[in-house]
């Protein structure tokens, strides 16, 4: 089930609300009960959309709760240091295999498939293939995963006691707000929320303005703009001209954007009417001057825990440049694979490494310096970025560059209509201007701005009206993220 | 506690309204929604519905579409019984019954000028018409047709009428000089409503057929019709739309294009948009063909794989044909016209030399 659909919230937001505020919100024995109510509203609200995999998850909760327990029993225990160890390296493991089972088993064994047959043809021997497992990927395991995997780690750098009441570690894990698609909530961010927690008429509606706001991104302008990208795939991407090359490129950015704020939009505000507070997942981050920058302002919990739990291990920047190379490597190329499991996601994620090195060596004095010159290097970046991110098939992804840059020379069988872009831009301009405005930071905190004041309320109704009709039309296509 | 002290309180107690006050956003939806709900009931019951079903939030949604199309409770049809548009009566279609009638049929003469007669198109009529296991000879009476093969000048004169398909044939197929009254999404039903570009200003279809002559008009709707009501249904709105078309453009050539296949991955995932569905509704498009001035030509030919769906290389979303591969539609097209003075009844054209 994704928020954006009817289903969501016209069926189980209504019900699951109306149970879950009746419910007083008092400490002890109230607040288990309610904890237990939104566990198991959210493994309801998961079981729709994978009535198996739900299994996997709480099987997941079960193991990594032992083992943050077990890490906790043997702390401080200077004989029982492996038994720690050990027990950290089950849990790390466990969750590596399940994500790597799920997520790259195929891509790997097709890959090294590729190689075998290739050493076959040459030496004329016969090496066995391996076997294609054809899984489907469960729904946010990544997302899930990573909290889990952050929640071990802490406990065992003993930042904070291992939950000892299953109820509140599975309700962290599985809470259906940050389930499917984020932001990656660390557990000291919720815990105490979990124990006590107030709801107010004002939280309420504050978190609702939000969710109502994240809708809109995600329904009137990421579902809208996104048709136009499936126009251009419908064409094939030989067929297009030059301009709609990189009209197609922006919509994309301003797609996958809108989609995931809007999506992280709802989560916060869902959240907020919950009674926790989860952390902001984007800051602006089409107004970067920098790729560094950029980073930081996008998808910035996914950016935290690879700081925290892989580049800082790692050193950090706190070590000699070659090692401080090589850690930028590796977390960029995490990075790159948790976005999927295709060649594509690797270059894409290696590109920006790259990117980042060569910023931190001399570019982002020069970048910092002139706002013009920043202003075009993220105008090209950021559109071609999202283009080797979208396209997933290598072959594909070149024909598509050398529409947008035609002094590529490429040999393919095209039909392009030169005035394409025209009919394109009478249909999406508007979009277009109204996505660019709503990516200006100015007007983003006027619109939180005005979520206090009486006009917020009448936008937000207003929104949810246009959203809800447009949801009704059918115009809503599955979320970007929904499979990560 | 002093006054001012006592200020304070109540004016923090202001700040923190209750849960109506401080919820009227929430409370306004609700009952917005509430309301839109009702209003769905009602229309569900007086024989509205949505074309896919919804298991939640099925009747409000159904409320906004039926608002957007401006029916309100003082303008909604009273019963259900009336749903079908009105029928024109059946008029007596010349169906032709065997090979030699059709052979001996006048239009089958050549016109000199811009139509080039090229041989062919008959030897397909024996093959199909043995593979064909249709009882019923009329269905095969398109496949036997002399089509000719014509230069682009045939098309200088004709207009193209239809969906998202036809939209792409306008963009790639290079059809320079023909007329398109062509837009995404167009269904039979609002076929003659809908508004499309025609000399650069936006008009509807019906206005712009009365305003311009065409020779011939090509159609090709009925993929967006799939999720509503049934083939009967859908081919009552086809024959009336044509018989308008004829009311207007006397004497055209009317092509009903048979509707596109899908590819096999959409036909087999997809109970609603599938080629069993689509297949089914070109027979009955099919017999709406008279050999005179309606004909039926059936695009899937060229584009069809050996199990009869659309081949999944030209298709990059399973239901259109990617920019390069509309050339052969075109040739296609080409290929299989009417020489158009000829379908034209003796009377037709005494009354249009009339006219002028």
């Amino acid at each position: 089930m994704v928020f954006s659909s009817l289903e969501f919230i016209f069926g189980f937001l209504p019900i699951f609300l109306i149970v879950y505020l009746l419910i007083p919100k008092k400490s002890g024995a109230w607040m288990e009960c309610s904890n237990l109510v939104l566990l198991i509203g959210s493994l309801f609200f998961y079981a729709v959309g994978e009535p198996v995999y739900v299994l996997l998850m709480v099987a997941s909760i079960l193991l990594n709760y032992l083992m943050a327990r077990g890490i906790e029993y043997y702390a401080g225990k200077k004989a029982y240091l492996g038994w720690r160890k050990s027990l950290l390296l089950i849990a790390v493991l466990f969750n590596g295999i399940l994500l790597f089972v799920f997520k790259y088993a195929d891509f790997v064994s097709l890959n090294i498939n590729r190689l075998i047959s290739y050493i076959n043809a040459n030496l004329n021997i016969g090496i066995a293939f391996l076997p294609h497992l054809g899984l489907d990927m469960p729904i946010g395991i990544s997302f899930y995963t990573f909290q889990i995997l952050s929640y071990v780690i802490d406990v065992y750098y003993q930042k904070y006691p291992a939950e000892k009441n299953i109820i509140s570690l599975g309700t962290y894990i599985a809470m259906f707000p940050q389930l499917i698609a984020g932001p990656i909530v660390k557990y000291e961010e919720v815990s105490k929320r979990l124990r006590k927690r107030k709801i107010t008429p004002i939280a309420i509606d504050y978190g609702l303005k939000i969710f109502i706001f994240g809708l809109g991104a995600k329904v009137l302008i990421a579902n809208r703009i996104g048709i136009l990208w499936t126009d251009i795939e419908r064409i094939g991407f030989e067929s297009i001209s030059t301009p709609l090359a990189w009209m197609g490129a922006f919509a994309y950015s301003f797609q996958i954007y809108f989609d995931f704020f809007g999506y992280s939009l709802m989560a916060i505000g869902l959240g907020k009417m919950l009674g926790f507070s989860l952390p902001e997942n984007f800051k602006d981050p089409y107004c970067s001057r920098s790729v560094t920058e950029f980073w930081q302002r996008w998808h910035i919990t996914l950016g935290r825990w690879l700081r925290d739990y892989i580049y800082i291990p790692l050193g950090g920047n706190r070590c000699s440049r070659i090692y401080w190379l090589r850690n930028v490597a590796v977390v960029w190329l995490f990075t790159g694979i948790w976005h999927g499991a295709d060649w594509n996601f690797l270059i894409w994620g290696a590109g920006f490494g790259i990117l980042v090195m060569i910023e931190k060596l001399f570019l982002k004095k020069i970048l910092d310096r002139y706002r013009i010159v920043s202003a075009l290097y993220m105008l090209l970046i950021i559109p071609i970025s999202w283009i080797v991110f979208a396209i997933s098939d290598l072959n594909r992804l070149v024909v598509y560059l050398s529409r947008m840059f035609p002094f590529i020379q490429m040999e393919y069988e095209s039909n392009i209509n030169s005035r394409d872009f025209i009919r394109y831009g009478k249909l999406y301009g508007i979009l277009f201007v109204i996505a660019g405005i709503c990516c200006i930071p100015r007007v983003r905190k006027q619109l939180h701005y005005i979520q206090k004041k009486k006009l917020g309320a009448v936008v937000a109704f207003l929104i949810f009206i246009l959203a809800t009709y447009f949801l009704s039309q059918g115009l809503d296509n599955p979320f970007l993220y929904y499979r990560f | 506690m002093n006054e001012t002290e006592r200020r304070e309180a109540q004016k923090k107690d202001k700040c923190r309204p209750g849960w109506l006050a401080g919820n009227r956003l929430l409370a306004a939806i609700v009952v917005t929604m509430l309301l839109l709900y009702c209003y769905g009931i009602v229309l569900n019951h007086q024989g509205y519905h949505l074309p896919v079903e919804t298991k939640v939030g099925g009747e409000i949604a159904l409320a906004m579409i039926e608002i957007r199309d401006g029916i309100f409770p003082w303008n909604m049809r009273k019963e259900a019984s009336t749903t079908t548009i009105l029928l024109v009566e059946n008029t007596e279609i010349p169906f032709l019954h065997n090979q030699e009638e059709i052979l001996t049929q006048p239009y089958f003469r050549g016109l000199g000028g811009m139509i080039q007669l090229v041989g062919g198109g008959l030897s397909k009529m024996d093959t199909v018409s043995q593979e064909s296991v249709e009882p019923e000879t009329n269905t095969e009476l398109t496949d036997v047709i002399d089509f000719t093969t014509v230069t682009d000048e045939y098309f200088a004169d004709a207009v193209f009428i239809g969906d998202s398909r036809m939209v792409g044939v306008y963009e790639y197929a290079r059809i320079e000089d023909a007329t398109f009254y062509a837009k995404e999404s167009m269904t039979v039903y609002g076929l003659l409503e809908s508004k499309v570009v025609t000399n650069d200003e936006a008009r509807t279809v019906e206005e712009g057929l009365s305003e311009h002559r065409f020779a011939k008009v090509y159609l090709m709707v009925g993929i967006n019709e799939l999720g509503t009501a049934d083939t009967e249904y859908f081919i009552d709105a086809y024959k009336n739309v044509i018989n308008r078309i004829q009311e207007l453009q006397p004497g055209a050539i009317i092509y009903i294009q048979a509707i596109m296949h899908v590819t096999g991955e959409k036909d087999r995932n997809d109970n609603i948009f599938n080629n069993t569905n689509i297949n089914d509704r070109n027979e009955a498009l099919m017999a709406l063909a008279n050999g005179v001035d309606v004909f039926y030509i059936d695009v899937n030919e060229i584009y069809d794989d050996v199990n009869g769906n659309l081949k999944e290389e030209v298709s990059a979303d399973e239901i259109h044909i990617l920019g390069n591969c509309y050339g052969p539609w075109h040739e296609f097209l080409a290929s299989h016209a009417i020489p158009w003075e000829v379908s034209v009844s003796e009377n037709e054209i005494e009354e249009r030399t009339e006219e002028e």
